[in-house]
């Protein structure tokens, strides 16, 4: 596969992993373009590994981490605002947006680890493989993840989100 | 599925769901990927090398004296006694290797829950684990590699390190040992820092790339190296046998000298102790460590242990229950439920996965977050208990933390 059929088959599905990671449009794409372009002058290797997602996803998580320590944390306040977002009934975009704003204040390696469960749908074993940790350490931090959502909905005393757990 | 579950997919789903431009993408990522291939290609094959290992290289960190603490008994093999003892440092090449370039001299170490040094925006030297005297060496008996969570059969010359970096991790998991630097910038072609494996099984170790394979002599060994030589330099990997079952392992940012580098700063012939900076004084009988990390960032120190507890300390469950108890610098209790020991705490039960029970306690010891995260048919009382008996160790140097954590 060359980079260029790479990008036109799976780049679609990277920009939007690391959408999520950065919780930012612009800045998503922003990754995944850096990403890529440190991965073309390497291609061949990369290919050869014959698991370019899972190098790509371990990339893109790395450098969103970096990404974050050279920023700091005042740029995750302000995460939140993504166009052309599918229309929903009102309390469900009430509720997306509440957990959008939630899932922006997880710690990074949490978020990385819920974006990568529950949008890419990957096991524990390659998520692990991708964050670089045992698939125990997946699990705790997806478990920590859903628990810090779960108090702070209960904070913000969302009613439909508390009343149905 | 939970319904928080549900809508964090869907949640996840609209967020995710812009259209991508992909030509564009693909002629942005395309122009700059040959720019920098452009670059690899004339800084790599002059001074990508030396640059890279320059960053790799720090100065010379005092290897602070050996402590005689005894390791626990966890129930395997490796703590204590032996035909074979640890030495001090004997066999570590420091003394004959360059130094690239000069880092800050000798720093005191950078630990603690109590940590003077947290918020730093960077590291200077890696402080040194205590040392477990008596303990048998890797080079004697491999299989003790990874046969106790609480030991360390391997150690790097310090020479080797980094002069600033921002994080470092020890762990003893699953039959690994390992540690992981994560250097301060980002070097010229690849993403920072090196980690060093060592197992006594060579499938434990992360898995080589497949691609520009080739035998280096390192030490008195044959070792696989594995590097992108193609493209300049960016990452190599470098895997040996220091003796017949025994697999070590090194993943650097830089090319087959920085690799070289560091496969030689390894050492095999003494053990330390993965300590955390923490005591826990109410642990039930029976009770043995399934891990261990330590850690040293610019937050301060964190270290996390995994307790399996048998089933007289969970409600009598015939498989027992798993807890972990971590230091955490990122969370805090913000909407406490109970006191643990006359500090805020928080308390949750949910279902974990395979609808598992999970309980979860965060105790708030102002300025740092201790975290129990109990899985199986734990006993809430139990966990109580460890929480309660929760002492910070109190001191910036590891060298003072508890040899033994439980009790």
């Amino acid at each position: 596969m060359t980079f260029e059929e790479y990008v036109r088959q799976r780049g679609a599905a990277l920009v939007r992993v690391a959408r999520l990671l950065t919780g930012d449009v612009q800045l998503g794409e922003d990754l995944a373009q850096d990403v890529l372009a440190k991965a073309y002058p390497r291609w061949s290797r990369i290919v050869r590994t014959e698991r370019p997602d899972l190098y790509l996803r371990r990339m893109l998580v790395n450098a969103n981490v970096s990404r974050q320590r050279r920023r700091a944390a005042q740029e995750y306040v302000g995460v939140g605002t993504i166009e052309g977002v599918v229309p929903a009934a009102e309390h469900e975009i009430v509720e997306r947006d509440e957990i959008w704003r939630l899932l922006a204040g997880l710690p990074r390696r949490q978020r990385a680890a819920v974006v990568l469960r529950y949008y890419e749908d990957l096991d524990d074993a390659m998520i692990a493989e991708i964050l670089d940790c045992a698939p125990v350490t997946v699990r705790t931090h997806v478990m920590r993840a859903l628990a810090t959502l779960r108090e702070r909905i209960d904070q913000r005393t969302t009613p439909s989100l508390g009343a149905r757990r | 599925m939970t319904d928080l579950e549900e809508i964090l997919i869907r949640t996840l789903e609209d967020r995710a769901t812009p259209e991508v431009p992909i030509e564009r993408l693909l002629t942005v990522t395309r122009e700059r990927g040959r720019r920098r291939q452009r670059l690899r290609r004339v800084a790599g094959l002059s001074a990508g090398g030396a640059l890279t290992v320059a960053a790799l290289v720090g100065a010379a960190v005092t290897v602070p004296a050996l402590a005689t603490h005894q390791t626990r008994a966890t129930g395997t093999a490796g703590a204590g006694g032996g035909p074979a003892t640890a030495v001090p440092s004997a066999a570590m090449p420091s003394a004959t290797m360059p130094s690239a370039t000069v880092g800050p001299s000798a720093p005191t170490a950078p630990f603690s829950t109590t940590d003077p040094r947290a918020g730093l925006s960077t590291l200077t030297g890696l402080p040194a684990l205590p040392v477990a005297a008596g303990a048998v060496i890797a080079r004697t008996d491999p299989a003790v590699v990874g046969s106790d969570p609480l030991l360390l059969h391997f150690e790097v010359d310090p020479a080797v390190l980094p002069a600033q970096f921002l994080e470092a991790e020890w762990r003893s998991l699953d039959g690994l040992e390992d540690l992981n630097v994560q250097t301060t910038k980002a070097l010229p072609f690849g993403d920072p820092g090196f980690k060093v494996q060592v197992s006594h099984q060579a499938q434990d170790l992360d898995k080589l790339s497949s691609g520009g394979r080739r035998a280096v002599r390192v030490g008195a060994t044959t070792g696989t190296l594995s590097l992108d030589q193609s493209q300049g330099i960016s990452a190599a990997e470098l895997r040996w046998q220091p003796v017949p079952g025994l697999w070590a392992q090194v993943q650097v940012t830089g090319g087959e000298s920085a690799a070289l580098r560091v496969a030689n700063a390894v050492g095999f012939d003494r053990v330390s102790r993965c300590v955390v900076p923490f005591r826990l004084t109410s642990v039930p009988a029976g009770a043995s460590v399934d891990s261990c990390a330590v850690a040293v960032m610019t937050s301060g120190a964190t270290g996390l242990m995994s307790l399996h507890l048998p089933p007289s300390a969970s409600g009598g469950a015939s498989a027992g229950s798993d807890v972990t108890v971590e230091v955490d610098r990122g969370v805090t209790v913000t909407k406490p439920n109970q006191k643990v020991g006359g500090r805020p705490a928080m308390l949750r039960e949910y279902q974990g996965d395979a609808k598992h029970p999970v309980l979860q306690l965060d105790v708030d010891h102002a300025g740092y977050t201790v975290d129990l995260l109990a899985e199986g048919q734990y006993d809430p009382a139990v966990i109580l208990d460890l929480a309660n008996g929760f002492q910070d160790a109190g001191s910036p140097d590891p060298r003072t933390w508890p040899a033994d954590s439980l009790g």
